[in-house]
This record gives C-alpha cells, structure tokens and sequence, in this order.
C-alpha cells in the first residue's frame, strides 16, 4: 500500500530537496516502520542517482541501446580517474590512500604539480612557477596557436576568436560559447579525419585560460578531452581546480589522461595515437565568460 | 585470489549512484563524486585490502567523500536531516543482490527508451544538463510551477514503469 504515486511523489520530493524537515521525517518514520516502504524508498532512490547517467548513456552511446549494460559486454569499467578526483580522493580519504602504495594513478598534491600556475592577473606576472629546467627547454613545440591575427584558424573550428581580458602581448583569444545545450560551454578544435597531432613520449597540452564571474552554485570544473581516432577512444584530463578572474597557465601531460571508457585497467594513450579532437570543456552558466589563449603541444626533443 | 575490483564496481554502481545522488544534489558533481569513490575501491582492492563486506566498506568510502563534498559546498549542499540520512544509509547498505541491481538497471534503460519524446527532452535538461526549473520554463516557453508538474509525472511514469517491468505493483 506505501508504494502509492503520493509516496513516490514524496521520496521524489525529499530527494530534489523540497521537503520540509518535518516532511522529511515524517517520510523516514514511514519507511523506517514499513519493509514494502523500504524497499520502494531504495529503489526510487537508485532510480533517482542513475537516471541522470542512464539518459547520458543513451544520448551517446548507440551500442546502448541493444539492451545489454555496454561495460559488461565490453568488460569495461564504468570508471574514469580524473586529476580532480585523484586529488579530492587523496585530500578526503588520506587515511584510505597511502602515498606509497601501489596507485596507477599519479597524483598531484598541489596544483603546479598537476601543471596548473597562476601566470598573470590583471596584465602583471604573479606567478610564473619556477624557471624552466634544461629538460624542458629542449621541448619541441609540435604545434602552436595565439589567435593574434583575429582570424578562426584552421583547425580550430568550433570556437570564435575575440577581444581577450588584458594581458602583455595578447589581444586576442579563443572565447568558449556552447556548442550543445546539454554540454558545457567549450572550446575546441575539429574532430573528424584530419589529425591535429601524433601522440609521443612526453607530450602535453599547454594552454592558459581565463575565466570570468563564477556565478555557479557549485566549484566550477574543466575538462581537456582528446579522441584518439586509432583506437576510436576519448580520453579526458580534469583541471585540479579551476580559478576565476585571472589567467591560468595549464601543462596537461598526455600521460594523465585516462579514458572515458576504459577497457582495460590502467589504460593509456599509446605512442603513435592519432588525435583528432580536443576540447576544453568547462560547466559555465550563461553570465559567466571563459577564453583560451597561447594553446600549444610540445613534446620532448628528439 | 585477487579480488576483480572492476566486476565489483559494476556490480554495485547502480546503488552505489543512488546513494551518492542522493547527498549530492548536483548530478555532474554526483558522477564526480562517485569517480573519486570507484577510485578508491580500486586502488583499495588492488593493493590487496581484504574486504569481508564490500556493502559495509564501500558505504564508508562513499559516505567520506559525500561528507567532504557536502562540506567543501557550504550552505549550498543543503544535507538531509539525521532521519532520512540514516534511511538512505540503509538503502544502500540492504540494496538488493546484484542481479537484481542488474534487472532494475535494465529496466530503467527499457523504461527510458519507451518514455515519450517530450518528457525525455525535460528529463535531460534537468538531469543531464542539471538545468534549474526556471531555465526550463524560460527555454520552454511554459511556467516554471508547469516544468515542475511536467517533470515530476515523468518521474513518476517513469517509477511505475520501472515497478512493472519489475513485476512490483504501484498502486494508482
């Protein structure tokens, strides 16, 4: 008899946030007392976590839709280790985490480690990070774009080029506009057959970044992700954090990303990957403005 | 034997999302939520850490993060109260076996593809794009008190579909 429309409604309820507290404990005092309540509570609670997941799934995946949990059949894992959550991991279970055991994950206790600086507020270097050691100076740029000539530039299709916040010897830079409205605000160059660069020992993604007034009600997040067209497979680096109203230098070594959907543990990108696609992707709302600027691929000399 | 961490976790995604959802009430930051957590286990597990009850053990894994993530959000979490945290608690902790976790997956994806077009559209604004009721009704065209009716009979339609695939009954 509990598992009425009007229960549901009010588990829904309490779950979106919108009960009462005297709501919410009139609700646990029934499902407390009434196992078939439980167990109705339990299910529309799952329902509630995976629904979000399950209509992604189905946006995205046409293999999806044959019936069969795609991981299973793929012997996948529905997971995917970002920087964010590797430093969040560490920070909130250092008890769970022992910095020497046997991780596959590298983690970066402070953002430079994960290659994030501040490079400059309001046009003036705060802090450029320490001098380049003589490993890095013998990096090769692979390739490099700073948008100055105000023109969209091959292959960077998706994004227009316009006036940029202020900053020494830059006037111009890639601004972040939504692409999708179900997908974040982002930034990105052309997926399809041409191939932007080939993977090698070393390489990274640097670029820096700028974004405007967080209004959002939650920490902002950004994503790097990469399709390797060899293996059909994306790939996604997350920024450890994300700062507001200042350039922001970023180094996303290519041996951080961890796939989308990995299917074996422990997988990475292979030497010789063919990338066709990237993106920055970052959670804006409308009021909120996000560039990109001096994006380059450098990878170690030969 | 070396546990299969990846078997587990696939196992017991399905409540493991429930349960994170339901603290965390943004759903990118729940799917964020539960990669911290999924890495955890592995990384648990394949260093060789016994695990006698992984119900129990993964509910404290995921309970820290919740814990941590509802502090580093401030007033903007908006926690449960003591009692509906402790029975959202147990419905992790006495969810069903796998296979039934299973069924209830694969009824939820059944049940998404035969919900109409219209409401799956409101369904992903809000649960995909996590886009509040008023950006709905602005996007939509309609009231925001309208969004809220359309989606909660969604829901429910959805709910009940899910309870009759399963063989449950919802009593109209």
């Amino acid at each position: 008899m509990t598992t009425s429309r009007t229960f549901v409604d009010d588990v829904l309820r309490a779950l979106d946030g919108e009960a009462t507290p005297e709501e919410e404990r009139a609700l646990a005092r029934v499902v407390a007392a009434d196992p078939e309540a439980s167990r109705a509570f339990g299910l529309v609670l799952r329902l509630h976590g995976n629904l979000g997941p399950s209509l992604r799934e189905r946006g995205t995946d046409p293999v999806e839709r044959s019936g069969l949990p795609a991981q299973e059949r793929r012997g996948r894992a529905p997971i995917a280790v970002g920087m964010a959550a590797a430093v969040a991991a560490l920070a909130c279970l250092f008890w769970i985490v022992r910095r020497d055991g046997p991780v596959d994950v590298a983690i970066a206790p402070r953002a430079r480690d994960a290659g994030v600086t501040l490079a400059s507020t309001q046009g003036s270097i705060v802090d450029a990070g320490p001098p380049p050691s003589a490993t890095e100076r013998s990096r090769e740029v692979l390739l490099r774009y700073d948008f100055e000539d105000g023109r969209r530039q091959p292959p960077w299709l998706l994004s227009p080029v316009d006036k940029c916040p202020p900053r020494p010897g830059s006037q111009r830079c890639l601004r972040a506009q939504h692409f999708r409205p179900d997908q974040p605000f982002s930034v990105g160059m052309a997926m399809g057959a041409r191939t932007i660069f080939t993977h090698r020992e070393g390489t990274r993604i640097e670029f820096d970044y700028w974004l405007g007034t967080w209004l959002g009600d939650h920490a902002p997040y950004a994503r790097i992700w990469i399709h390797d067209r060899d293996q059909n497979a994306a790939y996604y680096f997350s920024l450890p954090e994300v700062r507001s109203g200042a350039w922001v230098h970023v180094e996303a070594p290519l041996d951080r990303f961890v796939p989308q959907h990995p299917r074996s543990e422990g997988q990475r990108l292979s030497p010789g990957a063919t990338i066709d696609h990237v993106v920055v992707a970052v959670d804006l709302k409308d009021q909120d403005v996000f560039f990109l600027d001096d994006f380059q691929v450098t990878a170690p000399a030969d | 034997m070396a546990v299969n961490a990846t078997k587990l976790l696939l196992q017991h995604r399905f409540a493991l999302l429930g349960f994170i959802r339901a603290h965390v009430r943004h759903g990118q930051d729940a799917e964020d939520v539960f990669q911290e957590v999924a890495e955890i286990i592995v990384q648990k597990l394949q260093a060789g850490e016994q695990v006698r009850d992984f119900r129990a053990w993964s509910h404290e894994i995921a309970r820290l993060c919740v814990l941590r993530y509802v502090r580093r959000q401030g007033r903007a979490a908006r926690p449960f109260g003591e009692e509906l945290t402790a029975i959202v608690d147990a419905a992790y902790l006495r969810a069903p076996e796998p296979a039934t976790l299973a069924a209830e997956a694969e009824a939820l994806r059944r049940c998404l593809e035969r919900l109409p077009a219209r409401n799956r559209a409101l369904l992903e604004r809000r649960f995909v794009a996590d886009e509040s009721f008023a950006q709905i009704a602005a996007a939509v065209g309609a009231t925001e008190a309208a969004v809220r009716r359309a989606v909660s009979r969604a829901r429910l339609a959805l709910s009940g579909c899910v309870e009759r695939r399963l063989g449950r009954t919802l009593s109209q």
